[in-house]
């Protein structure tokens, strides 16, 4: 069950009810029931993965958080040296170490065994017919996936580090806890939300206002618009040319791998609508997790508003552990001075940025590509960090304003192709058939041909490219309206009637021009399978 | 402070530390010139800043770094 099944709807619209049906003190009980409901329903053999974490995760938590009250009374002994107090906080930190290290052990490998068993499943059939037993008797497809996991997993490491680091306090009730992870809006695709956050919001009171049930309806409905007309429509057309890739004209290829970029950004900011908007109608806000990334005028940047739920993460849990590390810190220390600034300064990166880009990588996927797609952008970073002065020092000399809106529109073009390299790597499969395409796009230049019918070869007939190029520019231009501010404010600004006949538009637009069919599974979005 | 500020400096003198007060939320300083910045510090007031101590509220400006120095001090 997705955001975009019928089922779903209904179920949604069945917990709305029994959600406000419910007396405010206990909304988050009923929250919670809707949420394991909607879980269960998704696979009861899901649940006890849910279950060990939530609860592994929760008690050392609570240990942890009993061992700093205790060093927190402890450390109120007025007679206590500057040393003591020092000493008293190491004992109680190395007391903590020991909980937290056995639960992300745990909880790491759940998660590795889950994900990463299935790129294993041929050596481990060659190791068990070395051994000799049967051959192919291992099959990966035996292993159970639960729904979210990656998401659930690096929300409860979350916690379980923030509580460490005493960024948060830790939760009491263990049900409260469960809800943080469970809450059906975010488990399918996230945003990852941290527990400092979205504890808090689960805990206060849950009223009805109805200004913000409309707008969280309007939102899922703007998702439904990306995902469905958008998205789904254009992915035909991708699969189509990439699939013939070897007949097909370069412009056919190039305009797929852009289309591809397109599609991407539809239907996973599309998903994140729908999850913020049905949040917003239980009166919760979840995270933003784009923040109009073909705006940025670098890869960094571009990584700052992509994901922003998903970088935070690795920003905070991966990059700054490993650059704050002993072993960078004396790398850091041994050159300074020795060498130039420059190259100081990219000793001290590379670490930190490969690690935590092949990770990155990882997380999507498991096979080659990923970590081909990760060791892409560690590259792409490392070079933007380690080369930043010297690019200002160009743009100088050959006297470019770089405060110009030509200038602007380049970068932001720059980053887009940067990105389209990116998917490329992944989107074919295999690392041999994006290669193949690229050689394919250099080889089959036949311009003169793109106008001709070809192009209506490709999964979309003429009619469907048309609505095609009207929803993305319809797309391009609300973003452009969200980038001076809230679209639906403005919405709030015009007459009933201008009002109406624009949510009328955008529901038959889904209902008439959304891609359904019978078997039809292209609606499954693509970050679900994280 | 002023010891602070040319620590800081050092990293990127472009930046207006006096006055910048939103040096992270503000996007100001990325997670790139953090990690120089945390070097900097550590090595000019010979502290070791924990993981509990790198959140955005003590790195947004000169005063919270200096609060957070005397802390750990």
């Amino acid at each position: 069950m997705t955001f975009i099944d019928l089922e779903f709807l209904i179920f949604l619209l069945c917990g709305i009810i029994v959600f406000y049906i419910c007396p405010v003190k206990y909304r988050w009980i009923a929250l919670l029931g809707i949420s394991t409901v909607f879980y269960a329903i998704a696979g009861l053999e899901y649940l006890p993965f849910i279950f060990v974490t939530s609860l592994s995760v929760w008690l050392a938590g609570k240990k942890m958080g009993a061992y700093y009250d205790k060093q927190n009374l402890e450390l109120e002994n007025k007679e206590l040296t500057r040393d003591d107090k020092k000493a008293l906080k190491e004992k109680y930190k190395s007391k903590c170490k020991k909980v937290i290290a056995g639960v992300l052990v745990l909880n790491i490998a759940i998660l590795c065994v889950v994900k990463f068993t299935k790129f294993f499943e041929n050596p481990i059939n060659d190791l068990i017919a070395f051994m000799g037993g049967k051959e192919d008797s291992f099959s990966a497809a035996s292993i159970i996936v639960p729904l979210g996991i990656s998401y659930y997993t690096f929300s409860s490491l979350s916690y379980l580090l923030d509580v460490y680091w005493k960024r948060v306090g830790y939760e009491k009730n263990y049900f409260r806890f469960l809800l943080y992870l469970i809450y059906f809006p975010h488990i399918l695709q996230g945003p990852i939300e941290r527990y400092g956050k979205l504890g808090v919001r689960l805990k206060q009171e849950l009223r009805f206002d109805y200004d913000r049930v409309v707008s969280g309806i309007q939102l899922m409905l703007w998702g439904y618009f990306k995902k469905l007309v958008i998205a789904d429509r254009i992915t035909q057309f991708i699969d189509a040319a990439y699939g013939d890739y070897w007949n097909a004209n370069s412009l056919i290829l190039i305009l797929s791998m852009f289309l591809d970029v397109i599609y991407i950004y539809a239907d996973f900011s599309g998903c994140m609508d729908m999850a913020r908007g049905m949040s917003q109608i239980f009166g919760i806000e979840l995270d933003l997790n784009f923040d109009h990334p073909f705006s940025s005028r670098s890869v960094t940047e571009f990584w700052r508003r992509w994901h922003m739920t998903l970088g935070g993460w690795f920003k905070d849990y991966v990059y700054y552990p490993i650059s704050t590390s002993r072993l960078v810190k004396n790398i850091s220390k041994s050159t300074r001075g020795k060498v130039s600034p420059k190259i100081a300064k990219a000793l001290v990166t590379v670490i930190p940025v490969s690690v935590t880009w092949v990770l990155t990588g990882v997380w999507h996927g498991t096979g080659l590509t990923y970590i081909a797609w990760g060791v892409y952008y560690a590259t792409m970073i490392f070079l933007s960090v380690t080369f930043e002065d010297d690019m200002k020092k160009l743009t100088q000399k050959l006297k470019i304003n770089t405060t110009t809106n030509s200038w602007r529109l380049f970068q932001m073009a720059r980053t887009t192709v940067i990105f389209a390299g990116g998917r490329l790597l992944t989107r074919p499969g295999t690392l041999h058939k994006s290669a193949a395409i690229v050689y394919y796009t250099l080889k089959n230049f036949r311009p003169w041909e793109l106008f001709s019918s070809e192009i209506s070869q490709y999964g979309l007939t003429t009619p469907e490219l048309v609505i095609a190029v009207i929803a993305i520019a319809i797309f391009g231009y609300v973003s452009h309206l969200q980038m001076k501010g809230s679209v639906r404010e403005m919405l709030k600004q015009e007459n009933l009637v201008t009002r109406w006949v624009l949510y009328l538009a955008l529901i038959f637009a889904v209902l008439i021009y959304g891609v359904y069919g019978p078997g039809f599974d292209l609606a499954a979005f693509v970050y679900m399978a994280y | 402070m002023d010891k602070l500020i040319e620590a800081l400096k050092r990293v990127n003198p472009d930046i207006d530390y006096e006055n910048e007060k939103s040096l992270i939320t503000g996007k100001v300083i990325d997670s790139i010139d953090m990690t120089s910045i945390l070097a900097e510090i550590e090595d000019t007031f010979d502290i070791e800043i924990d993981m509990e101590y790198i959140v955005p509220q003590n790195f947004d400006s000169v005063e919270a770094m200096w609060d957070m120095i005397q802390e750990i001090m």
